[in-house]
C-alpha cells in the first residue's frame, strides 16, 4: 500500500514537471543545473504527509478539521523538512570546506613547527660557539697585555716571571668569575626565549593535533547523527477533552500501578 | 491528581532534575512491539523501523574481523548465521529460558535486540525518551523484569503493557472487543471490557505462524516427492503466498530435486494447511464469548480484530468469520490495517496517554 502510495506521489510530481534536454537547455544559455531526485521529493512529501497524519492521529481525529487546515499542516511540515534537508546539505557543504581548510592549516601549522624547532636548536649552538671564540679571545689578549706591562717593569727586580705568574693568576680567576656572572645572566635570557618558544612550540603541537584530529573526521564523512526530533516539545498525557477520558485514565492508572508494582520489585530485586 | 492535571504539565517536567536538566528540547514516544519473529517500533518522530528478532554474535575472532561488528541484528545476523552465534530470544512470545550459557545468552540477545529496535528510533539526546513496550500476555514476572532492565539502559522512563491490549487501545476499541494477534510463537486473544484485561480474559494459543510452518514443511515433504528444502524456505513461501479462502493464482514453487529446481504446484497444500489454525482460534473465541455477560455477547462476536504477522494470511478474516458463523451463531472480524505495526502504534497511543507524573515515578 506505502509503495502505491509513493508511486502516486511520484507520477503526481511527474506530472507538474517538464521535459527537457541537455542541448535545449545549452541553447538557452544554462551550462549548470541543481538536480533533486524524484525519489527525495516523493519521499519528503510522503514523510510530510504521514507525519501530519500521525500527528493527528495521535491527538485523536478531530471532525471538525478542514482539509484546508490539514493541507496547510502538510504543506508547514513539508518546508519544515525541506528545511532540514537543506541544512543537512549545508552542514555537508561546510564540511568539505572545512575539510580543504583545515588541510592547509594542518600543513601550515607544520611548517611551523619545524621552523620553530630549528629556530630553538640555532639559538642554543649560537650561544656556545660565540661564548667559546669570546672566552678565547679575552683571555688572549688579557696575557697579551700583562706581560707587555711586565716587560717594561723587568730590568728594576727580575722577578718578573713569578710577578706575572701571580698577577695573570689573579687577573684570570676574576676575570672567570665575571664571566660566571655574565653567562649567568645570558644563559638566563637564553633559557627565557627558548621557554617561550617552547610554549609556543607546545601550542602549535596541540593545534596540529586537534586539526589532525577533525581532519580525519571530516576524511571519513562523519557527521554526528542527531537524531530525529519528535513533534512533542513537551510531556503529553490524556487530553480532558477525550470522550473516553475516564475510562482511558483509568486504564492508564492501572497499566501504571501493574508496572510500579513490576518495577520497584525489580529494583528491589 | 485532578483529571486536569493528566494532562501535560511542562513546569513539573522543567523541575526535574539530573540530566534531565539537559533534555528540554523534547520528548520522544516510543512504542514497541517485541514479537518472536519481528520486533516493531514506532515513534513521535515518526520513525517507524521492524527488524527481525535475531541477533548473532561473531563465532571466533576471525568472523568478527571479517563481519566488523560486535553483534549483528536481524535480516542480515540471518543471512550470515554460519558465521555467527545466533540467538532467537524470544519463543512462544516469551524469553525463551533454560539453564547455564544459553539461558544467558538469549537474556543477553534479547537485551541487546531491545537496545537496538531503540536505537532505530533515531532519539535526540536532547530529548526525554518514554517507552511503552508491548510484552506477550502470558509473559512471566521473570521475563518482564528482564525486559524492562534492558529497556531502562536505553530510555528514561519505561512501562509494559499487554500486547493484544496495545493494538486495541490503538484503535480506540476498549469496549466490548475480542482481540485475535497471531504471531510467530503464539496467538493471543484478548477480551476487552473497558477495564484491563484480566486472566480470565486472555487465552494464549500455539497456532500461530510457528506452527504452520512446521505443518507446511511435513504437507510439502508428502506433495513435493524427493524435493530438498529446509523450514526457512517453507517460512518464505508462506509469507508470500499464505492464503485460507477465495481463489488464488496457481502457486508454484521451485524446490532441488537431486540438486535440480523443480517446480512444484502447491495452491490447494497451502491453502488447507494455512486453514488449520482457524478452528482451535475460533474454539478459543468461543470460549471468551461463553464466559462474557449474555448481554453483550452478541456484540462482542460483532466487534472482533484480526491484528498480528498472521492476520496478513489472504482471507483470513473472511475465514474466521465463516466459522463463527457456523460454530457460534455470528461474526464480524475486522482486520487492522496494518498488521506489523498495530502493537507498536497501540503501545505509541498509550505512552502519549500516559500522565506525566506516571512517567516520572518509573524513572
Amino acid at each position: 500500500m506505502a509503495r502505491g502510495i509513493k508511486k502516486k506521489i511520484q507520477q503526481a510530481v511527474r506530472k507538474l514537471s517538464y521535459r527537457t534536454t541537455v542541448d535545449q537547455l545549452k541553447k538557452k544559455g544554462i551550462n549548470r543545473v541543481n538536480v533533486v531526485g524524484i525519489d527525495r521529493i516523493s519521499a519528503l512529501i510522503e514523510t510530510a504527509v504521514h507525519r501530519t497524519l500521525k500527528a493527528r492521529m495521535a491527538l485523536g481525529f478531530d471532525p471538525d478539521l478542514t482539509h484546508g487546515e490539514i493541507a496547510n499542516e502538510t504543506r508547514a511540515e513539508f518546508l519544515r523538512l525541506l528545511r532540514n534537508k537543506e541544512s543537512l546539505k549545508k552542514v555537508q557543504k561546510e564540511t568539505e570546506e572545512e575539510k580543504e581548510s583545515l588541510k592547509s592549516q594542518v600543513g601550515k601549522l607544520q611548517e611551523e613547527l619545524q621552523t620553530l624547532q630549528r629556530e630553538i636548536e640555532e639559538k642554543r649552538q649560537r650561544f656556545v660557539r660565540e661564548e667559546r671564540v669570546r672566552t678565547a679571545a679575552e683571555d688572549e689578549a688579557l696575557v697579551q697585555a700583562v706581560q707587555e706591562l711586565l716587560g717594561k717593569i723587568d730590568s728594576g727586580t727580575g722577578k718578573a716571571a713569578e710577578i706575572q705568574e701571580e698577577l695573570l693568576a689573579l687577573f684570570l680567576g676574576r676575570l672567570e668569575e665575571e664571566r660566571k656572572r655574565v653567562r649567568a645572566q645570558k644563559e638566563q635570557e637564553l633559557r627565557k626565549e627558548v621557554d617561550l618558544l617552547n610554549r609556543r612550540l607546545h601550542k602549535v603541537t596541540q593545534t596540529l593535533d586537534q586539526t589532525e584530529g577533525r581532519l580525519q573526521q571530516a576524511l571519513s564523512g562523519q557527521v554526528e547523527d542527531l537524531g530525529v526530533s519528535s513533534i512533542y516539545k513537551e510531556v503529553q498525557g490524556l487530553s480532558s477533552s477525550d470522550p473516553e477520558f475516564k475510562k482511558k485514565k483509568s486504564l492508564m492508572t492501572s497499566i501504571f500501578e501493574a508496572n510500579l508494582e513490576l518495577q520497584k520489585g525489580s529494583s528491589s530485586a | 491528581m485532578t483529571d486536569e492535571q493528566m494532562s501535560a504539565n511542562p513546569e513539573s517536567q522543567a523541575q526535574s532534575g539530573g540530566s534531565d536538566s539537559e533534555k528540554k528540547h523534547g520528548v520522544l514516544y516510543i512504542g514497541v512491539d517485541l514479537g518472536t519473529s519481528r520486533t516493531s517500533i514506532s515513534a513521535s518522530n515518526g520513525v517507524r523501523e521492524t527488524v527481525a528478532s535475531a541477533v548473532g554474535y561473531p563465532k571466533d575472532v576471525v568472523a568478527m574481523k571479517l563481519l566488523g561488528k560486535e553483534v549483528l541484528f536481524g535480516d542480515e545476523a540471518l543471512q550470515k548465521r554460519l558465521s555467527l552465534n545466533l540467538y532467537k530470544p524470544l519463543e512462544h512470545g516469551v524469553l525463551k529460558s533454560g539453564d547455564g550459557e544459553d539461558s544467558e545468552g538469549n537474556l543477553r540477545a534479547a537485551k541487546d535486540l531491545l537496545k537496538e529496535a531503540i536505537r532505530l528510533a533515531k532519539a535526540r539526546k536532547d530529548e526525554l525518551v518514554y517507552a511503552v513496550i508491548g510484552a506477550p500476555a502470558q509473559a512471566s514476572i521473570h521475563n518482564k523484569k528482564a525486559i524492562i532492565e534492558a529497556a531502562r539502559e536505553s530510555v528514561d522512563s519505561v512501562m509494559l503493557c499487554s500486547e493484544p491490549f496495545a493494538v486495541a487501545y490503538g484503535l480506540d476499541w476498549l469496549e466490548d472487543v475480542l482481540v485475535i494477534d497471531i504471531g510467530a510463537g503464539t496467538t493471543d486473544l484478548c477480551r476487552m471490557h473497558g477495564t484491563m484485561p484480566e486472566d480470565a480474559d486472555q487465552i494464549t494459543l500455539n497456532y500461530a505462524g510457528d506452527y504452520l510452518d512446521r505443518e507446511l514443511f511435513k504437507a510439502f515433504q508428502e506433495a513435493c516427492t524427493g524435493a530438498d528444502f529446509t523450514i526457512n524456505m517453507v517460512k518464505e513461501i508462506k509469507e508470500k503466498y499464505a492464503y485460507v479462502s477465495g481463489s488464488s493464482e496457481t502457486i508454484t514453487v521451485h524446490f532441488p530435486v537431486a540438486g535440480k529446481p523443480t517446480p512444484f504446484e502447491v495452491t490447494e497444500v497451502v491453502k488447507n494447511t494455512c486453514k488449520k489454525i482457524i478452528p482451535p482460534i475460533v474454539e478459543a473465541l468461543g470460549s471468551l464469548v461463553a464466559s462474557f455477560d449474555p448481554e453483550f455477547q452478541e456484540r462482542l462476536k460483532g466487534r472482533v480484530l484480526l491484528a498480528g504477522g498472521g492476520s496478513l494470511i489472504r482471507g483470513l478474516d473472511r475465514a474466521i468469520e465463516d466459522e463463527m458463523r457456523e460454530k457460534l451463531g455470528s461474526g464480524r472480524v475486522v482486520r487492522i490495517e496494518e498488521p506489523i505495526y498495530g502493537g507498536a502504534n497501540g503501545a505509541l497511543k498509550i505512552a502519549h496517554d500516559m500522565p506525566e507524573d506516571f512517567w516520572e515515578k518509573l524513572k
